[in-house]
């Protein structure tokens, strides 16, 4: 078994369930986790995008750095390791949200990604 | 023999003792030797190792980006699936399922080197893009 200080420096994209506030909005957490699955409670940078008739803001989770309201996200993770998204679209539309490494990031696995349905 | 030479097997892990399952969680881009130009066009495959350098099959999404002036596309019935950027120096692939590998074309109506480089991108995982590639053409 690898060491926690180990794992830790492997950083898994991972997240929560889409939460519907409104017809037009969703929230959904994203959460960093080490290889073993723990939270890695770290503020990381990563860039969050999405498909482009949809906007992604940051929620209460996290800190928005460029992109916020927008397709296009740079954001950091609180200290927790989460970042609340909020996505916001006007179509009865599945969203793709999907997150990357970018400036700054970490060693970062981001193979999962979520959808964010507004179908009715 | 020392202490520290009896504890050694058990304080250090060699590559060779590292479990598949782990070194598979490490992507890294290699590249095979290209194929004859042939039409302003020479293909080369890309394909994934793990961190023990044996074949991985897993699927990977790369950026591909290339010298400006030449294009880049997938083999004709070629292995992987390119998401965006067709026809472009700048493409977003991933690899097949089955295989790890990507096979790609390249195309330049000019006479001069073409380099490719591949990097993580949306949705990459742990892959190393360290390797590139340079197709000469003549």
């Amino acid at each position: 078994m690898l060491a926690a200080a180990l794992r830790e420096k492997f950083v898994v994209v991972t997240w929560g369930e889409v939460e519907v506030v409104d017809p037009t909005t969703r929230k959904v957490t994203l959460q960093l986790a080490d290889l073993a699955d723990n939270p890695v409670e770290a503020a990381h940078v990563l860039r969050v995008t999405c498909d482009e008739q949809a906007t992604l803001a940051v929620g209460a989770a996290g800190t928005a750095l460029a992109g916020d309201g927008t397709a296009d996200l740079i954001a950091q993770t609180d200290g927790a390791g989460a970042l609340e998204l909020v996505v916001t679209c006007v179509q009865e539309i599945a969203v793709s949200v999907a997150a990357g490494p970018t400036q700054s990031s970490p060693l970062l696995d981001c193979r999962a990604g979520a959808v964010v349905s507004f179908n009715p | 023999m020392g202490i520290a030479d009896a504890v050694k097997p058990v304080k250090t892990l060699s590559p060779d003792e590292m479990g598949t399952e782990f070194a598979n969680q490490f992507a890294k881009v290699t590249w095979g030797t290209p194929d004859a130009e042939a039409g302003n066009k020479i293909t080369v495959a890309l394909q994934l190792k793990n961190a023990l350098d044996d074949d991985l099959v897993a699927v990977e999404r790369i950026r591909l980006t290339c010298t400006e002036g030449a294009t880049m596309a997938l083999k004709a019935a070629g292995n992987g699936t390119v998401l965006q950027g067709s026809g472009t120096p700048d493409m977003i692939v991933e690899t097949d399922e089955v295989t790890g590998s990507f096979d790609l074309e390249v195309t330049f109506a000019d006479v001069g080197t073409i380099s490719v480089v591949g990097g993580a991108t949306q949705g990459s995982g742990f892959v190393s893009c360290r390797n590139s590639v340079d197709l000469v053409f003549a």
